[in-house]
């Protein structure tokens, strides 16, 4: 019985492990840009370059603002559906090139002196 | 104005450089150990050159295409791996000790490598010298002082 428990509990944790390869994760942001008005900011993600089905590896699936006094904290979650299922599976190879890809954020209120933090990496972004 | 140094920090939110004495004099050997200098991961020591003349087949999309790219060095380490944006970034040596302690010895640029999440990687990089004899010229050297 106790052996039965124990296979058991060991597959879940297989079937677990196995699903984070393909877990949507915040993602670092390399830049960013303000508009005159401070109230959308364009960040910049690097990724790999499309396919010729035009379509990525990384999947953008969330973002998320939040603002205080102090900061503003901008947020991308990216899945990456090319990364191996199973930790056992090969993922491939590819160049180092990185894609550089945009996306807005319309804030509640300007920018003004307020910090831009990355939710991935909780470091400033440079702003360009 | 002193020029002929490179990013050595292991973040991007300092500018630490060091200055770069040459590039090595021979091609790539297995088991050398080197250092990536990427954009995007910054400076990352431990590799280990696993095949010093193999081909990288780099498929960038699933069901696209592998390109085959020949002939590339092939390094591995367990950590971080390089990434998207660190191409075209230094892979180098640190010199350890004598007059020219500290100065960076050029050794290939960064090319690709596996999509291991798993922190078992595998590098792809140009040898330096094949890079100079292909664009011809040379890289800038710092004078050791």
């Amino acid at each position: 019985m106790a052996n039965r428990l124990g296979l058991a509990l060991a597959a879940i944790s297989v079937l677990l492990a196995a699903g984070c390869g393909r877990q949507a994760r915040w993602y670092p942001i390399e830049s960013a840009a303000a508009d005159s008005g401070g109230r959308t900011i364009t960040a910049v993600i690097l990724t790999g370059r499309p396919g010729s089905d035009g379509k990525f590896c990384a999947q953008v699936t969330d973002t998320e603002v939040v603002e205080t006094s102090e900061q503003v904290v901008l947020g991308i979650k990216v899945r990456d559906v090319c990364e191996p299922i199973f930790p056992w599976e090969d993922g491939g190879t590819s160049t180092n090139f990185g894609f550089a890809r945009k996306y807005q954020f319309h804030l509640k209120g300007p920018l003004a002196r307020r910090h831009l933090v990355d939710q991935a990496t909780q470091r400033e972004i440079p702003i360009l | 104005m002193q020029t002929a140094s490179i990013f050595t920090s292991d973040t991007k939110s300092d500018s630490e450089k060091s200055p770069v004495a040459g590039k090595w004099s021979r091609s790539p050997r297995q088991n050398d150990e080197y250092c990536t200098g990427g954009y995007r991961t910054g400076q990352e020591c431990g590799w280990v050159v696993n095949d010093p003349t193999t081909i990288a087949d780099y498929r960038e999309a699933p069901g696209d295409p592998a390109e085959h790219v020949v002939p590339v060095v092939s390094g591995g380490r367990i950590g971080t791996c390089t990434w998207r944006g660190d191409s075209g970034g230094p892979v180098y040596t640190i010199i350890d000790s004598g007059p020219a302690q500290g100065y960076i010895t050029a050794k290939g640029i960064i090319s690709g490598g596996s999509k291991a999440g798993s922190g078992i990687c595998t590098q792809y990089f140009t040898d330096i010298r094949l890079a100079a004899k292909a664009f011809g010229g040379d890289i800038k050297k710092r004078k050791i002082t």
